[in-house]
């Protein structure tokens, strides 16, 4: 009568049928079946030598092991012959088996791509290589499972287990065989800091046409809008000036570089207006002292000042000089102009996250401050925001944005980083390790890297420790000795939960608008792990000289826009001077517009959200008091 | 003169036209017309995103008021003074075509009596004369031979 353990060869993906793999079909006299976090299920297997090459031509590389748990057939493990033999004992050899699927890499790489998942992966901080697989975990707090019978890969939480929980009382593991170590010091906190460079672009066009014609306007130009609003020929961009032929000739070509990230649009010009834009000429009459022959040079120097001055200032010089009288009839100049400015924007900004993620657990670090006990996650990226990611968008949206990290996206950004600080706080919180022993029965043996343990025993601190498996191990020997050894991590936290704080409200009452437009100062987001909060980044100000490229116009865009030499100021000058036509010389009409500049500066946000606590579990309670059995 | 014994108030000192200040005077005097301050000098690199056009180009010269000098005999008439205003001249065969142009309504002249001096013994007075009227004039006081005269537009009926 075979059994209770069977041993069946076996083909790649044969389904386990308990009614044909209950064989033997080699001589076992001894088995062990194990598996570690992160590795795959290894068996060894004891068995008489067989005699024969074990890769000759036609023999089955694959193995079922099953148990008979006495009212059925169970498999144990399904794995391929990876070593031939491992080694050989007398009579015996040792058979290393890995139930490691042929296709693990594909479907490793398929599992992955499932993963591939905000928050928990971001490609806006990966600068590096994208397809490793390996690295799509790390914002999980996951490693990776490889089920030993189904050969099943899938991801295991590595501090709670996600298939159940083994509870061991007192009499259910070996007294002897219980220990309790201390692995690596729990981390007291993890550092941040994530940098993100890229750079703020966009192009645009503004048209000025009509801001200048209103500045023309408000100088009073001859063909300005009539009073009281009035409008008599609204948007005609038509201008007017006693220096149009300079105006003209000077206006800003097409094309011509601007500086500051600005152009002269393609389809600016100026041109004489319409006729139907009735000419006028401002006539003026003036008269011009002929100014009497200079006198005669004296020597003496104020005698030569006093001549001087009588000659252009005496009296004589008024009253009896002779004198010319002029006129001048000033063309007024009617221009129809259209005037656009493109802008092209590039503007390098670097966006930095500033934060300190602190673990809740026990006291277990005498000096929790030191360097040693704090971790550091420092990533930085450069120019990922703006280019395409796997769905072919931008995650910014908009590259004329001036902050990343305070969008919807931006905030997926953040809690990729406070996950891969979660992860680094949570591992390193399983800082305790308990291994037991416990017999081979048919619910032990349904031990799995996706359980948990519970193990109760008075000289445990607290007297119990739960925790996730992180190890087994199944030994059949042939002197009858069948047993199951476990090895348990045990986070050191004082467990709890977060709440975010909902915050001020800035913008309006609550309720007056849906929520995604309300603003809060000094509220929390909460990861989607739901186990911590941190303020939220929209308390921070960006560094901006305040113009937004989202909102781009001509007014906007316009920083101040200026004429000199207005029609009222030209009709003023030649109507009070006795020269016009020299004074006009000074006072030509000249616009000048300051664009604001939308190149050619960095900017740089740092960000330092607050954090509360991150809550760890109470796996292990290492501050109980002892209890009632250890204290006596 | 002002003020000066038998000369008519209109005779003070006045002219056509006002002597205005030079611009350098002007810009500087508070006493009339606001003069705008001179566009400000750019100088020094010039911001990003700054701008400016616009210059003096072709400006129109002046041309010499018209003025009706003349010499009667020994008689030099010579304007100093004139007030015009805008009429309409149409064509009488169609008075949609017209010009408007300025006409006199007082020419003022000084007139110098040489020592040669005649009457005007024309036959006829000249086209348009007959419009003017002399309805002033006084010796200046500084000798008999300087007149100031004024001719002034008699409304045609």
């Amino acid at each position: 009568m075979p059994g209770p353990h069977y041993f069946a060869w076996a083909d790649e993906g044969e389904t386990f049928d308990a009614t044909i793999h209950n064989r033997e079909d080699e001589a076992v006299l001894s088995l062990s079946i194990s598996q570690s976090e992160g590795d795959f299920a290894s068996a060894q297997v004891n068995v008489l030598n067989p005699g024969e090459g074990l890769l000759a031509p036609g023999r089955q590389q694959w193995a079922w092991i099953s148990w008979d748990n006495g009212s059925a057939i169970v498999p144990l493990f399904h794995g391929r012959l990876v070593a031939v033999p491992e080694s050989i004992d007398g009579e015996a050899v040792h058979l290393l088996f890995a139930a490691r699927p042929l296709d693990f890499d594909a479907a490793k790489a398929s599992l992955a791509e499932t993963l591939r998942v905000l928050p928990y992966y971001d490609p806006v901080w990966i600068s590096g290589d994208l397809s490793d697989d390996d690295a799509v975990l790390t914002g999980y707090g996951a490693r990776w499972h490889i089920d030993r019978v189904t050969l099943a890969l899938s991801i295991s939480d590595e501090l709670e287990g996600e298939d159940g929980t083994l509870t061991f009382g007192e009499a259910d593991h070996l007294y002897d065989d219980l220990s309790l170590s201390y692995s690596e010091p729990p981390l007291n906190r993890v550092e941040i800091e994530g940098t993100l460079a890229w750079t703020q672009g966009g192009i645009g066009e503004v048209d000025l046409t009509w801001r200048i014609q209103s500045i023309f306007d408000q100088h009073k130009s001859i063909y300005a809008r009539g009073l009281h609003g009035v409008v008599g020929r609204p948007q005609s961009g038509v201008i007017s000036s006693l220096t149009g032929n300079g105006l003209m000739s000077d206006w800003p070509k097409p094309l011509a570089e601007v500086s500051g990230g600005w152009s002269v649009g393609a389809n600016t010009y100026i041109e004489e207006a319409p006729k139907s834009f009735r000419r006028y000429d401002y006539h003026v009459e003036y008269r011009q002292l002929i100014p009497p022959e200079a006198p005669a040079d004296t020597g003496d120097p104020l005698l030569d000042a006093n001549n001087a001055f009588m000659q252009r200032y005496g009296t004589a010089y008024h009253y009896f000089d002779a004198y010319t009288d002029y006129k001048v009839d000033f063309p007024i100049a009617a221009l129809k102009q259209r005037t656009f400015f493109d802008w092209k924007a590039e503007r390098p900004r670097t966006e930095i996250v500033r934060c300190t993620m602190f673990a809740d657990i026990q006291p277990l670090l005498a000096e929790p401050e030191l360097e040693e006990n704090a971790a550091k996650v420092s990533v930085s990226a450069q120019d990922t925001v703006t280019e395409p990611d796997g769905t072919g968008a931008m995650p910014i949206g908009d590259v004329r944005r001036s902050s990343y990290l305070n969008t919807d996206r931006g905030v997926q950004s953040m809690q990729y980083l406070l996950l891969l600080g979660r992860t680094e706080l949570r591992r390193r919180a399983r800082a305790v390790e308990v291994t037991c022993r416990v017999p081979w029965t048919a619910a032990n043996i349904t031990a799995s890297l996706r359980k948990n343990a519970h193990i109760v025993d008075y000289r445990l601190p607290g007297g119990e420790a739960i925790g996730k498996i992180t190890s087994y191990g199944f030994n059949a020997s042939g002197d009858g000795d069948f047993s199951v050894s476990l090895s348990i991590g045990c986070a050191i936290g004082r467990g709890g939960t977060v709440s975010a704080a909902a915050g001020t409200l800035t913008y309006v009452d609550a309720g007056y608008v849906d929520a995604g437009y309300q603003q809060a100062s000094g509220a929390e987001l909460t990861l989607p792990t739901g186990d911590f909060a941190w303020q939220t980044l929209d308390d921070f100000p960006i560094s901006d000289d305040g113009t937004n490229l989202l909102t781009m116009d001509e007014y906007t865009a316009v920083d101040s826009i200026t004429l000199s030499g207005g029609m009222d100021d030209q009709t003023t000058v030649v109507a009070s001077v006795s020269d016009p036509i020299d004074a006009l010389r000074q006072y030509p009409s000249r616009v000048c517009v300051s664009l604001r500049p939308v190149a050619g500066m960095n900017f740089e946000t740092v960000f330092t959200p607050a954090m509360d606590p991150l809550p760890i579990p109470r796996l292990i309670d290492l501050e109980a008091a002892a209890p009632g059995r250890m204290a006596a | 003169m002002p003020g000066a014994p038998g000369l008519p108030t209109w005779m003070s000192y006045k002219r056509q036209l006002q002597l205005l200040p030079p611009l350098s005077t002007a810009r500087d005097s508070f006493g009339g017309k606001r003069i705008p301050r001179l566009p400000p000098v750019e100088d020094g690199e010039t911001p990003p995103g700054r701008i400016c056009w616009g210059s003096v180009g072709d400006l129109p010269s002046p041309e010499p008021l018209p003025t009706v000098n003349f010499n009667v005999g020994g008689e030099q008439w010579q304007e100093w003074g004139r007030k015009s205003e805008p009429v309409r001249i149409e064509n009488p065969d169609d008075p949609s075509q017209y010009i408007i142009d300025n006409r006199p309504k007082s020419i003022d002249f000084d007139k110098k009596t040489g020592a040669k001096s005649a009457p005007n013994t024309a036959a006829e007075v000249a086209p348009g004369m007959s419009n003017y009227e002399n309805t002033d004039s006084f010796v200046d006081s500084l000798g008999e031979k300087r007149t100031k005269v004024r001719m002034h537009y008699v409304t045609q009926s």
